[in-house]
């Protein structure tokens, strides 16, 4: 049962064709990654699924509703949130109302979700009444990650997690993911770390210059000799 | 003439009068720059418009001041709703000095509109006989109006203050204010935002019009140019992007306008514009990112 198909989709910004027939399906339940090296379209994939770019043509699918023409905030009332690239948190707000805002277009039982933050990442809760901006570059990513979650999204995408994080946070981060993906929450990840990357995942999907050429079981894409040459090193 | 206590406490008084209107104004800007990155110019024509339509119907209801006052307001938000629809909403994503010039249009629109229907003779403003009663403290004499003017001023920036921690549209009105995409990403619907915010700042800047014309008496349609000038000249020196500071900022330009106006000779009485330019320039040289503003680096 897939939670989420893009089917032959198509992006581009003016005369530059930034995604070509792009198509992905993503299981529900999985983690999925999007690997490729920089400008392949990864995050561009995910801003497109969250309707911050409008494709010029396909559809994308959240189970059978075709959400490509719906603005951001729809997206998100309808269980999609993105971790965006380089955390985009509202530094001069403080840790709770960062949080508070994941929530905002999504009603239902706040403190719950709250509290289930609270218990992933127990340092947010010591600092809520904190300025984002004074956070640490690994707490800054927890709470983007918490700020992700408060909407109870269906999908969580997750950009670049590890993005200017020592191993050990980036470590913790992803052990995070998993549980967070075992509560029940499908996950697409970006991550320039391929090992990392399909270490967690399910399953993979390669972009090259804006189009799928790859695609696979993690652990098929682990053992694959081109793609260990290509990513791996 | 020699300058006494009494006449200082005076200054004073009329430094917070003219400074509330200031940081009212600077509420309503300063919200509207984060998030659009406009320097909002047609914000002074709605002290004017609040202003006129306190007038007209004053004289057209029969001196009824709680109805004058509401249709006020409404008219001050109904301007502000009508600049984004009609114009800023269709400039999103533009350069945003298209965004600029059209609010300078959308200003000298607005005070010609009244010019041309009305009249560009400065008009006397309603006299509101329980806003003139006069009382003595210690030898100095008040106006009512001056209490109401700087206890509305500092109670309408408290409630804003609170409103943006306490309120989950206050948030979103800041989150929006410090990074519109992030906002749009998180889920908040920003076009609302946005009109939200315009309204309200609308509204509280047609108040500050009802306030300016009781205060002085006399009201033209070219009195909210400079308005908006050194409210934005609030928000500067009292930091982009801080609520709290465009509040200070609103005072402390006021204080010092009114101060250097009172205690210098008269003959520098026609610099007091400038006078505030000149702060805005010590500011920008000391502090250039205000006095409660974040600098900029804080963005990774």
């Amino acid at each position: 049962m897939n939670l989420l198909k893009l089917e032959k989709v198509n992006v581009s910004y003016d005369v530059l064709h930034v995604l070509r027939d792009v198509s992905l399906e993503i299981e529900k339940g999985t983690i999925v990654a999007l690997i490729g090296l920089n400008g392949a379209g990864k995050t561009t994939t995910l801003k497109t699924i969250m309707g911050a770019l409008r494709p010029t043509s396909g559809k994308i699918l959240l189970e059978d509703d075709d959400i490509a023409e719906l603005p951001p905030h729809t997206r998100v009332e309808k269980g999609i949130s993105l971790v965006p690239e380089g955390r985009e948190l509202f530094y001069t707000l403080t840790v709770k109302e960062n949080l508070l805002l994941g929530a905002y277009a999504r009603r239902g039982d706040v403190e719950q979700r709250l509290r289930r933050v609270y218990e992933l990442f127990p340092i947010l809760k010591e600092r809520q009444n904190q300025h984002a901006g004074t956070l640490s570059g690994g707490e800054q990513q927890m709470l983007a990650v918490g700020r992700g979650l408060m909407s109870d999204p269906r999908l969580l995408m997750l950009d670049e997690l590890s993005l200017g994080l020592a191993p050990s946070v980036v470590d913790r981060l992803y052990e995070t993911v998993s549980e967070i993906n075992s509560q029940g929450v499908t996950i697409l990840l970006v991550e320039q770390h391929v090992d990392l990357a399909l270490k967690v995942a399910d399953f993979a999907y390669g972009l090259e210059m804006g189009e799928v050429t790859f695609r696979g079981r993690s652990q098929d894409l682990l053992r694959d000799e081109t793609i260990k040459k290509a990513y791996l090193g | 003439m020699s300058i006494t206590a009494e006449y200082v406490v005076i200054q004073v008084i009329n430094g917070l009068v003219i400074g509330s209107v200031y940081a009212l104004l600077a509420l309503g800007m300063n919200t509207v720059y984060g998030m659009l990155k406009l320097i909002n110019f047609a914000h002074g024509s709605v002290v004017m418009v609040g202003a006129y339509v306190f007038l007209l119907a004053m004289l057209s209801l029969g001196s009824m001041t709680p109805i004058a006052l509401v249709a006020t307001l409404v008219a001050g938000g109904l301007v502000g709703y009508v600049l984004e629809l009609a114009a800023y909403r269709r400039l999103r994503g533009k350069p945003e000095v298209s965004l600029l010039i059209t609010s300078l249009g959308a200003y000298i629109f607005i005070e010609n509109f009244v010019r041309v229907t009305l009249t560009s003779q400065p008009r006397p403003f309603p006299v509101i006989p329980e806003l003139n009663i006069l009382f003595d403290v210690y030898g100095i004499t008040i106006r009512v109006v001056d209490i109401v003017a700087i206890l509305s001023g500092m109670a309408i920036s408290a409630a804003f203050v609170i409103y943006s921690k306490r309120a989950k549209s206050g948030i979103a009105i800041k989150a929006t204010a410090e990074n519109i995409r992030a906002a749009s990403l998180v889920g908040v619907n920003v076009d609302r935002i946005i009109v939200l915010a315009l309204v309200l700042g609308s509204v509280i800047a047609g108040f500050t019009g009802f306030v300016w014309g009781v205060k002085f008496g006399q009201i033209d349609p070219g009195m909210g140019f400079i308005l908006g000038v050194k409210a934005f000249v609030a928000i500067v020196v009292g930091g982009i992007g801080s609520i709290p500071g465009a509040v200070l900022g609103g005072y402390i330009i006021g204080l010092a306008e009114m101060l250097s106006v009172g205690l210098l000779p008269p003959v520098y009485g026609g610099y007091r514009d400038g006078i505030v330019f000149f702060i805005l320039i010590i500011a920008l040289l000391v502090r250039p990112y205000g006095i409660l503003g974040v600098k900029e680096s804080v963005r990774v």
